[in-house]
């Protein structure tokens, strides 16, 4: 109950203040630290709720002013940080915990031309529903992450195409499994 | 923050280091978007013309220089740009002109031996653990920069990265440990 009251306290907060800019739907539930700066828009969808990992909860920053952030419905967030110079989205039902999500190597410039040519430029990051993103796991420039998949804790996502049903770990990550082997051989083991 | 409180705040942090005798020279130009917190009894040499600021969507992350020895020695030259960076030195750690350093650390100790006994460890020595960022180089979120690294000039650090190598000049490293970006290249 206390969370979802905060959740509308911040809600109304952010309406006002970024005059709708930010727009988070109803019931947000929070339980954990929110920040969201920046000239661009950010979208929340219903159901969402804020916990606290690894002391953070939300932080959410746009970069400039054509930046998106749209974070899909029902999805549980807790130590996420997003900074998004193009786009990042997040699918419905994300779960994450302390992770980062970043569309440029660097938050304090655009991309400089030496970043260009080695192809390091700001892409959106597009991340599908029901995925899972490990703790401390990063997932930066031009990654896709699919539907139901996993990155690992302490993974790095570079550029990286997740199918949707895998599992990725490694920094950077290599090739990722299917999460049904992984299950079976749980199983057997 | 807007420029005039930064520089004024940077203004203001100089003549208190003055004031309270710290060995902490700082040149002109400095500006605080966000904190700056010294700790340590080592020499902290700050050029001109550096900003230091915090990290959008955190009001608690700044900037920290640690001297973890009296002898430690910390140089920063002119026009760099710390983000929430943290620098933890034993040695001497200097950073060039003009780099921009988002929220990494910088170590150039590794604290604790992996013996048993976690004491100091045995084969560090300032030769052997100087970090050097060279000019006009990048270091991004999250990576770590360990000791008896030299960054090259205008060498790109990507975010997350641990860094335990040299890099070269130009060259732009990604991932743990770190190594070049390759244009085009599938990771998976």
């Amino acid at each position: 109950m206390f969370g979802l009251l905060r959740g509308t306290f911040h809600q109304l907060r952010y309406r006002l203040l970024t005059g709708g800019r930010v727009r988070i739907r109803f019931p947000f539930f929070v339980y954990g630290p929110i920040c969201i700066s920046g000239p661009g828009t950010v979208r929340i969808g219903r159901h969402c709720s804020v916990r606290r990992n690894v002391h953070d909860g939300l932080h959410v920053s746009t970069l400039s002013p054509d930046a998106h952030v749209e974070i899909g419905e029902r999805c549980n967030l807790g130590g996420l940080h997003v900074r998004a110079r193009r786009e990042i989205v997040l699918g419905a039902r994300t779960m994450t915990a302390y992770c980062l999500l970043q569309d440029s190597f660097f938050f304090s410039r655009a991309p400089s031309r030496r970043e260009v040519r080695a192809g390091a430029t700001s892409r959106s990051i597009v991340v599908g529903g029901n995925a899972w993103l490990g703790l401390f796991s990063t997932v930066l420039n031009g990654s896709r992450i699919g539907r139901n998949s996993v990155v690992s804790a302490h993974a790095l996502c570079y550029g990286a195409e997740i199918p949707g049903d895998h599992v990725a770990g490694g920094n950077p990550t290599r090739r990722p499994l299917p999460s049904e082997s992984l299950l079976r051989l749980a199983e057997r083991t | 923050m807007n420029g005039t409180l930064a520089t004024l705040r940077g203004v203001l942090f100089r003549a208190r280091c003055r004031l309270l005798g710290r060995r902490v020279t700082i040149g002109d130009g400095l500006r605080l978007h966000g904190r700056l917190e010294v700790h340590g009894e080592g020499t902290v040499i700050i050029g001109r013309n550096c900003s230091i600021h915090g990290v959008p969507g955190h009001r608690n992350r700044c900037v920290t220089l640690n001297s973890n020895s009296p002898d430690a020695i910390i140089r920063i030259g002119n026009d760099v740009a710390l983000h929430a960076t943290r620098l933890s030195c034993k040695y001497a750690i200097t950073i060039a002109d003009r780099c921009l350093i988002e929220d990494a650390s910088i170590l150039d100790t590794d604290f604790h031996s992996i013996a048993a006994s976690r004491e100091a460890p045995a084969h560090e020595g300032p030769d052997t653990c100087r970090v050097l960022i060279a000019a006009d180089a990048a270091i991004a979120s999250g990576s770590v920069i360990a000791k008896g690294v030299t960054v090259g000039e205008r060498a790109i650090v990507g975010p997350c990265s641990m860094v335990t190598r040299s890099i070269p000049d130009d060259c732009v490293v990604l991932g743990n440990p770190a190594r070049p970006v390759v244009r085009d290249a599938k990771p998976s």
